[in-house]
């Protein structure tokens, strides 16, 4: 419990984070000591920018800079054997006030431990994988990654999902991250033996805490010096603020500001914390006065008197007609999903033509240079990106996409 | 014009605290129609129209964790109240936490619903201004667009499917269940989901209008919708009356 002492964070988090604590801890298992003694040194002193959104499904989610929490030349012997639970915290501690934006004091590396544990896939309902894809990760992507986490200036995007070693898929829609200009420190964390009993036990969750910044428009200028920062919360987040009410005596006696203190969010704000504790008293209060028994048995036994007419079947009516709105609403749902990833499947077709056109105008130019050539490489590629397209339609969308095709080869 | 006429009803169909967060196409496309439609003007409305619904769905998105928890809370304290045991004196109480079930849920389906109309609805005017304008503002905005808080619903939809695991699990006993003081629970159920029954369908009967072929049919137009078998929930459509409650 030194480390968490050390940066005085709070031991009132769930226990529901093993799955962020490992997914860090895979992908920094894969980088030999060396590597970070050098460019990972840069990557603090660089402060670079970027931020994670939010994305329940995901597997960005998992990823968020840790907070270095060790002194430089601290080596892996030093490294107490941490039980499981406080490391947990500790670097779910790390990630959420990572992720929050806000800057942490260089303090170094940890070594990393020099024995790697195996990472296990892991996917929630969105299908995105972020362990496997960190199984293929290597110096180089690192590398990569890094640097591109280095030059990202205000607007550009990274592809976050080719970093990481996915293939950029329009099945893809929630590998978006959005880049500001907020300072950020690449970090890395600590421990070694723990977190294998971690990964072993690791639950299908996804943690980030994630703190948007509203733009409006491309004015980021604006809602810089306007500092409205919009909050999004989490279910991860929300069960450590509940865990520090609960432990402050309750949603009645807890304040914001010791809330605030507890949660140890360096992105969350008091407003933010005021705002949420409101709804939360809100919410509990309206229930907790609907489920006093002897209110509502008073109210049942009026209604049941007052209702003399209705007969027996219709409660059952009642509940088939809940299970008719379920259905209905799940249909909604799954459309709108269907329709949602169709929609982005369509800007990003929409990006790769501009782009090839782009491409085939370019070589038309030089054509003088490279004379017949060129309009058959252009033919060439289109054909390409087109059939790459086709491949990764769904089946559903594929007979559209394709008679949309021929019209326009027409 | 057509998606215009649904995007009303769909406004008239939401929840009355909805009604003034989605987008206000028909203002926008009044914008367009005339004489010289300013860019920047423009884009300024629809910067306000964007920062009006990640505002309204980011807040949306933290009552919905809230409640979320809330609830799983209250069905922990239910199964450990009375754990396996089918007393009937539970089953009120079961059947109230179902409606509640069936209506959270529902309306976060709805969110996910708002986000997506405002955004086809953005995609649309844009297209239109194009159109007008000759001019190529509508790929590069609908990046933009594509990275914002209220276009990314991963989350809540994550918690729809969570609940409709629980909820499979939750409503296998029904069927056995007639007991008469259930009414009452049951009966405000009728009345409270009907909002949001109404809502999802009225969503639902947008999303195939629009996605029929129009004349305007291209490159980035969506295929017609796929609602097979759920034609046959849609058509008969049966909203359950509202079973008056005398006062």
């Amino acid at each position: 419990m030194t480390l968490a002492n050390d940066f005085g964070y709070s031991t009132a988090m769930s226990s529901s984070f093993p799955a962020l604590h490992t997914t860090i801890e895979d992908r920094y298992h894969k980088f030999p000591n060396s590597f970070w003694g050098s460019s990972g040194q840069e990557l603090m002193n660089n402060h670079v920018p970027y931020q994670v959104v939010n994305s329940g499904g995901g597997y960005l989610s998992g990823f968020c800079n840790v907070s270095a929490v060790s002194a430089h030349g601290r080596t892996s012997q030093s490294h107490p054997p941490v039980s499981t639970m406080p490391s947990d915290r500790l670097f779910m501690q790390d990630c959420q006030q990572s992720s929050s934006l806000i800057n942490h004091h260089p303090q170094g590396f940890f070594d990393f431990p020099d024995h790697v544990s195996t990472p296990n896939p892991q996917e929630d309902g969105g299908g995105v994988k972020v362990v496997s894809s960190m199984e293929l990760h290597e110096k180089s992507d690192w590398q990569t990654w890094a640097d591109q986490l280095i030059s990202v200036d205000n607007g550009s995007e990274p592809n976050w999902s080719e970093l990481l070693g996915d293939p950029p898929s329009p099945h893809n829609p929630k590998s978006q991250v959005q880049f500001h200009q907020r300072p950020q420190q690449i970090l890395t964390p600590s421990s070694d033996e723990p977190r294998q009993e971690i990964i072993a036990n690791q639950k299908q969750q996804h943690q980030a805490v994630s703190l948007e910044e509203h733009i409006s428009g491309r004015n980021s200028s604006a809602s810089a010096a306007t500092s409205k920062q919009r909050m999004r919360w989490t279910p991860e987040l929300h069960e450590a603020f509940v865990e520090a009410v609960n432990h402050l005596g309750g949603s009645e006696r807890a304040t914001p500001k010791a809330v605030l203190k507890l949660l140890k969010n360096p992105g969350l704000t008091i407003y933010h914390v005021k705002s949420h504790l409101q709804k939360y008293r809100t919410a509990r209060y309206k229930p907790e006065t609907s489920e006093a028994t002897g209110e509502s048995q008073e109210k049942k036994i009026t209604s049941i008197e007052d209702i003399k007419s209705l007969d027996m079947k219709t409660s059952v009516e009642i509940t088939q007609a809940l299970r008719l709105q379920m259905e209905v609403q799940k249909r909604l749902h799954e459309q709108l999903e269907i329709q949602r990833s169709l929609q982005l499947q369509i800007e990003k077709q929409g990006r790769y033509l501009q782009m090839m056109f782009e491409k085939q105008q370019q070589l038309q130019e030089n054509k003088s240079s490279s004379s017949e050539l060129s309009p058959m490489q252009c033919t060439g590629t289109y054909a390409e990106v087109e059939f790459g397209f086709e491949a990764q339609v769904e089946n559903q969308t594929e007979s559209a996409l394709a008679s949309r095709k021929r019209g326009r080869d027409d | 014009m057509k998606f215009g006429k649904r995007i009303k009803e769909q406004i008239q169909e939401s929840l009355p605290e909805w009604r003034d967060k989605f987008l206000r196409y028909k203002e926008l496309k009044n914008l367009i129609s005339s004489p010289a439609p300013a860019e920047s003007i423009f884009v300024g409305l629809l910067n306000a129209e964007i920062e009006k619904f990640n505002a309204f769905f980011v807040e949306q998105e933290e009552d919905f964790i809230i409640h979320h928890k809330e609830l799983q809370y209250r069905i922990q304290r239910l199964v450990e109240k009375c754990g396996d045991n089918d007393d009937v004196m539970f089953r009120e109480e079961v059947n109230e936490i179902r409606k509640d079930i069936v209506n959270f849920h529902g309306e976060m389906v709805l969110l996910v619903n708002y986000s997506n109309i405002n955004y086809t609805g953005l995609a649309k005017i844009l297209k239109k201004y194009d159109k007008r304008t000759g001019g190529a503002l509508r790929s590069p905005f609908i990046q933009k667009v594509l990275r914002q808080p209220f276009f990314k619903t991963d989350l809540v939809s994550r918690l729809v499917r969570e609940w409709e695991t629980t909820m499979d699990a939750m409503f296998p006993a029904l069927t056995r269940e007639v007991e008469g003081y259930e009414r009452s629970a049951a009966v405000s159920s009728a009345a409270a989901g009907e909002g949001i029954f109404r809502n999802t369908v009225a969503a639902l009967m947008t999303m195939r209008e629009m996605r029929r072929g129009s004349s305007t049919y291209g490159a980035y137009s969506l295929p017609p919708l796929n609602l097979s078998d759920s034609d046959l929930v849609l058509r008969p459509v049966h909203v359950p009356s509202p079973i008056p409650i005398p006062y």
